[in-house]
């Protein structure tokens, strides 16, 4: 009788403590059709996030629930695609139920799913544009600006992970090589579908995987329908007349793509970046052989940190032709041809502060420059690219036909200077890769030759030289002739790669100055130079590539035998030297996980001086300086060092890099600045020791979170640098330590608003003696969009600037621009209303030290300007 | 390696001409994409590979598969009535660049043939062998009503079962109310949004989706009946068969082949195992 008790004691406790339930019934359509496949829940009351149990309805409509809850009441959900959510609270006992259900209009339309706009395959990240661009975005290097992990600078290179890009193809084709900021600045981002990184890209077919790379490229993938693009777009101001063209219509087909642009504008920009660019990757200089080599010279432009701010007055008019034509699958032609004329005229006021022994010597003058840029840069590419081999010939010609002006006035001296540094190069590069089995050979030759015809007029009321007159002319006639010739074997076993290299190397530079005074060349040795420097060099490079899984190490060892052959009859001047000289080279990768990749490189190298840097008569450079030499021969012996480590979560929208650089410097020769109490400085290069250092930490992280279509940016870079100068024969160490924070967010999270802010902090300590120096600027830019209906975007841009030095006033400058954009729906045409300057700013300093001296100059602004705009996208997107 | 992937595209495109016939079983009302992201070898995360699977979701009956054979198949609807040669030249540069991996190269049919069946087929690795399973697989949830997230903007309830030797993590939304997902899982009150096992070795992520109406076809061959524990034995098994071929085949240097022939070698992870 008791165990009876006790058992019916028990089941009726876990019948109150279990509550089971249960709800059955039918599900039917509004026409009466008993329906399948419904998904029903149970819900407490009150939330409905838990589910106390689900099942979905049979083919009769018929479903049975069961669940346990404590509650009075629960929530009944029934969802499906075909009808609308229908939820009932009922009592919570047994029910059963016939519910009938209302047809969904809109099915799964309503339920939005996102796509991950980072995606990874293999060694390919696919950027989907349309993630990162908003309406205010015109071109394709707008949105590539907002991508974590990419880095724009203001020449408009990109780098990737603190690595500046290889190769910018567009859809597969290399047609702009390193100048492909003409594209990114002008390919509308509505045509483009994806922005992919190749990393460890090789371009060449015929390597392979045999020589592992590093190197990052980037391949822009465009709309399927896309075959012509470009932007055709005019510009018209007031006051007295302002103007800007953009003429860019772009064809991309599979066989053939074609870029021309024709740009003229008077709105303060050069455009000098989409005429001639240059990339330096892995310590190699790409448009190297198209620098201008420039030895008189003008006071140049300067261009201060207020990016907004219009300052010079320009007018500037570009005209370039690219076009690349497949004849096969492995073989293409290339043209590329960039004429650019740029007028710049500035007004401005610089203080100068001299360093001099333990004092300050200050100059204060007012500058007006007129630079006249005038150059042709073109070049013929031929190009086989196939696993069986890889043969590429280039022909480059560039022309520069600059004048440059200027005309300086301080307290009692007035100065004309006229700088004409013409330069006309001619380049032919050639490469050929055959692969044979496993092995590669690998010929590399580069012919350059240079001729540069410069003149510098200088018109002083103060005499330069006591013995002859305030007008002078220096004329400068240089020829350089230069051949690089290699070829290198290379054989892979295993895991190990061998390859042996052998290069000559010879460079004939003639250089012929003198100085005219009165129509007559002044007859003085000193001031007369007839330079004739012959360098022949043979390299042996042995390198050893070793990769163990996620392991890789390279060594390289290239051993230089050198001979100098020089003369200058007016100096008697005969100097033939040879020489050794060894620069040995590490590195090492290690990938931990997929995500974080540590590289570190380690070297030595010895160089000798520039033949310019011989020169034992005086020439005049620019307005204020003399160069002279006294050395025969000096070698500078570099050691450098870096660490490096990059993160990389794409999927998470998330990249990072730290790095850490040392470099230490050891020279024979130094430059010793006299600096007189008029302005004049003589630069003297003279035999004595000297050691300099830099060290610099870089990190960057960028973090793309997608759930709110914003992205954020910190990059910070601290250096250090100590580097000995000898002003008036005083050799001392400027040493200088500058820290830099940029951070930046990109939101674009609202269809209705977006927002870009940026701000970059620079605090700089320059020492020099018991001189110190202290500078911070703050530089913050901020745009706000907002858009209407789709149609109408209101935007404001502010730059805001402040500058506080050491024994300096505060500075400060705000620039803002104001706009109106109109876009019709379905038009491919955009009118735009802009106010520059809207506060009317006036003036704006810049303070700027170096390591002789620091500079402070005061620009004088634009005033407020209005300008309207017609802008038509070409091909079928609008933008 | 990019022979490779033509070598199995070639094998792909003969099998689409030659031994195929499509019937079509349904309309599918959404299509569901997710990015599969798999370790080809147990426990080694430097095997993983990603392809992207469709969840073709019709009115009785659904379909899973590779987007490759998606698109293989649309086109060969196309050249069906066609002589096998001729449809054989116009598709093969057609599928080029879009190859199915060794280990998604199976159509998962839920309810078909019949409600509450489940209906695999599967290729082996030397794409010789086709076998058909026949299941009807009960799941068994554990719904986890204190885990709750947000995947792609959709509100999403953990989940928790074991399946054919892994515990799986599946996190599902009552947003789309779709008793379906990636694979062969069903069961729950809504799609599965995002399913991955314990070692997060085998991964279905919902990436997007549409809602063109299609038809869903079933893709019928000659066909080997057996159980999952017999495909994947099968699977397995074929390696070799695999590996001999490749041994036929030319490279352009041995040290690509010898790659290859370990790639296959070192697939050891098909996500059921027993």
């Amino acid at each position: 009788m008791y165990k009876f008790g006790l058992l019916i004691a028990i089941l009726f406790a876990c019948t109150l403590s279990f509550a089971q339930n249960t709800i059955e019934g039918e599900v039917k359509s509004s026409d009466g059709v008993f329906v399948s496949d419904i998904s029903i829940t149970v819900h407490p009351k009150d939330n409905k996030s838990k589910i106390l149990s689900y099942c979905y309805s049979d083919e009769n409509g018929v479903f049975a629930l069961k669940f346990d809850s404590k509650t009075d009441s629960v929530l009944l959900f029934f969802r499906s695609l075909q009808f609308k959510d229908t939820a009932l609270i009922i009592s919570n006992s047994y029910h059963k139920l016939i519910i009938t259900l209302s047809p969904r209009i809109n099915k799964i339309d309503a339920v939005k799913v996102a796509s991950s706009p980072i995606r990874v395959k293999g060694d390919t990240i696919s950027y989907l544009v349309s993630s990162f661009a908003s309406g205010n975005d015109f071109s394709i290097g707008d949105v590539i600006e907002k991508m974590p992990g990419f880095k724009v600078d203001e020449n408009g290179r990109i780098s990737y992970q603190g690595k500046e890009i290889k190769k910018y193809y567009i859809e597969g084709m290399d047609l702009l090589e390193g100048n492909y900021f003409l594209a990114n600045k002008n390919l509308p981002q509505t045509s483009v579908a994806s922005v992919e990184v190749l990393l460890n890209h090789q371009p060449i077919k015929a390597i392979g995987n045999a020589i592992p790379s590093d190197e990052t490229a980037l391949n822009i993938k465009l709309k399927n329908n896309v075959a012509l693009t470009g932007v055709a777009k005019g510009t018209i101001g007031q006051k007295p007349i302002m103007w800007d063209v953009n003429t860019t219509p772009m064809v991309f087909q599979k066989r053939q793509q074609i870029i021309l642009s024709w740009q003229n504008n008077n709105l303060g920009n050069s455009m000098f970046d989409q005429h001639q660019s240059i990339t330096i990757n892995n310590g190699e200089v790409d448009g190297f052989y198209t620098l201008m080599d420039t030895y008189v010279s003008a006071p140049t432009i300067s261009f201060p940190n207020l990016k907004k701010a219009i300052f010079t007055d320009n007018k500037t008019n570009l005209f370039t032709y690219n076009q690349i034509v497949k004849f096969s699958k492995d073989v293409d032609i290339k043209i590329n041809a960039s004429y650019l004329k740029n007028r710049i005229d500035e007004n401005k006021y610089v203080s100068r502060n001299y360093f001099v022994a333990d004092s300050i010597f200050k100059i204060n003058e007012n500058q007006r420059n007129s630079l006249l840029g005038n150059s042709f840069i073109g070049n013929i590419t031929i190009t086989k690219n196939s696993k069986s081999s890889y043969f590429k010939n280039k022909i480059i010609y560039g022309g520069f036909w600059d004048e440059n002006e200027g005309n300086i006035s301080k307290n009692d001296l007035f100065q004309d200077i006229s700088a004409i540094p013409f330069h006309q190069t001619l380049t032919n590069q050639f490469e050929l890769v055959i692969p044979i089995q496993k092995k590669l050979i690998q010929i590399e030759s580069v012919v350059d030759y240079n001729y540069s015809p410069q003149e510098l007029f200088i018109s002083s009321s103060e005499k330069l030289f006591n013995n002859l007159g305030d007008s002078l002319i220096q004329k400068i006639c240089n020829h350089t002739f230069n051949t690089l010739n290699s070829i290198s074997f290379t054989l892979p076993i295993s895991s190990l790669i061998l390859s042996s290299n052998m290069s000559f190397n010879y460079e004939n530079f003639l250089h012929n100055t003198s100085v005219v005074d009165k129509g007559k060349i002044v007859d003085i040795d000193s001031l007369r130079n007839n330079l004739d420097w012959k360098y022949a060099s043979v390299k042996l490079q042995e390198e050893i590539n070793y990769t163990l899984k996620k392991v890789r190490f390279t060594l390289k060892i290239p051993i230089l035998f050198s001979k100098i052959d020089a003369n200058d009859a007016y100096h008697s001047y005969n100097m033939n030297k040879s020489f050794f000289t060894i620069n040995p080279f590490i590195s090492f990768k290690f990938n931990l996980f997929s995500t974080i990749t540590f590289y570190s490189n380690a070297g030595f190298k010895q160089s000798t001086y520039e033949p310019i840097e011989m020169l034992r008569g005086y020439t005049i450079s620019s307005y204020r300086n003399l160069n002279v030499s006294n050395i025969d021969f000096s070698l500078t012996n570099t050691f450098y060092y870096d660490l490096q480590a990059t993160f990389r979560m794409p999927t998470a929208g998330l990249f990072g890099s730290l790095s850490w650089d040392y470099s230490k410097q050891h020279k024979n020769a130094i430059n010793n600045h006299v600096i007189y109490t008029n302005g004049f400085i003589i630069n003297n290069i003279v035999n004595q020791s000297s050691i300099g250092n830099n060290q610099s930490i870089n990190s960057s992280l960028s973090w793309f979170i997608n759930a709110i279509k914003t992205t954020l940016k910190v990059q910070a870079i601290y250096s250090f640098t100590n580097i000995p100068i000898l002003v008036n024969d005083l050799q001392q160490v400027f040493r200088v330590k500058t820290l830099s924070v940029t951070p930046s967010i990109f939101l674009n999270f609202s269809s209705i608003f977006n927002l870009r802010y940026s701000s970059e902090i620079i605090k700089s300590k320059a020492y020099y003696g018991n001189l110190k120096n202290e500078t911070i600027d703050y530089n913050n830019e901020l745009d706000i969009y907002f858009l209407i209906k789709s149609k109408n975007i209101v935007g404001l841009e502010a730059n805001f600037y402040t500058s506080k030095a050491k024994n300096f006033e505060g500075n400060s400058a705000l620039i803002s621009n104001f706009f109106y954009k109109y876009k019709p729906t379905k038009s491919r045409l955009t009118f735009e209303f802009k106010i520059r300057n809207l506060f009317d700013s006036k003036r704006y300093l810049q303070i700027y030290s170096s390591e002789s001296e620091t500079v402070n100059t005061l620009y004088y602004l634009h005033p407020r300007e209005y300008l309207f705009t017609v802008g038509w996208t070409l091909g079928k997107n609008s933008y | 390696m990019r022979f490779l992937v033509n070598f199995f595209i070639f094998l792909i495109v003969t099998q689409l001409v030659y031994a195929q016939k499509y019937k079509q079983i349904d309309v599918s009302q959404g299509s569901f994409y997710y990015e599969y992201t798999f370790y080809e070898e147990k426990g080694n995360p430097n095997s993983v590979k990603s392809h992207q699977m469709v969840l073709e979701v019709g009115t009785k009956c659904s379909k899973f598969y590779s987007t490759s054979a998606m698109y293989a198949d649309s086109l060969f609807m196309l050249h069906a009535n066609e002589p096998s040669d001729i449809a054989f030249s116009k598709l093969l540069p057609l599928v080029s660049g879009s190859s199915v991996p060794a280990y998604c190269n199976y159509y998962v049919y839920k309810n078909y043939p019949e409600k509450g069946t489940t209906l695999f087929t599967g290729t082996d690795m030397s794409v010789e062998g086709n076998f058909i399973v026949t299941e009807k697989i009960m799941f068994k949830w554990e719904i986890d009503n204190n885990s709750d997230t947000i995947i792609n903007g959709l509100s999403c309830i953990k989940a928790k079962t074991d399946f054919a030797g892994r515990e799986y993590v599946a996190w599902f939304t009552l947003s789309i109310p779709i008793n379906d997902g990636p694979y062969k899982f069903y069961g729950l009150p809504g799609l599965i949004v995002l399913l991955h096992d314990s070692k997060n070795e085998h991964v279905f992520k919902l990436v997007s989706m549409r809602t063109v109406k299609k038809p869903i076809y079933f893709v019928d061959k000659d066909f080997i009946s057996t159980d999952a524990k017999g495909f994947v034995k099968a699977l397995d098994a074929s390696k070799a068969e695999l590996i001999r071929m490749l041994d036929n085949v030319s490279f352009s240097d041995d040290a690509m082949k010898y790659k290859a022939v370990m790639r296959v070698q070192r697939r050891n992870n098909f996500i059921e195992r027993y």
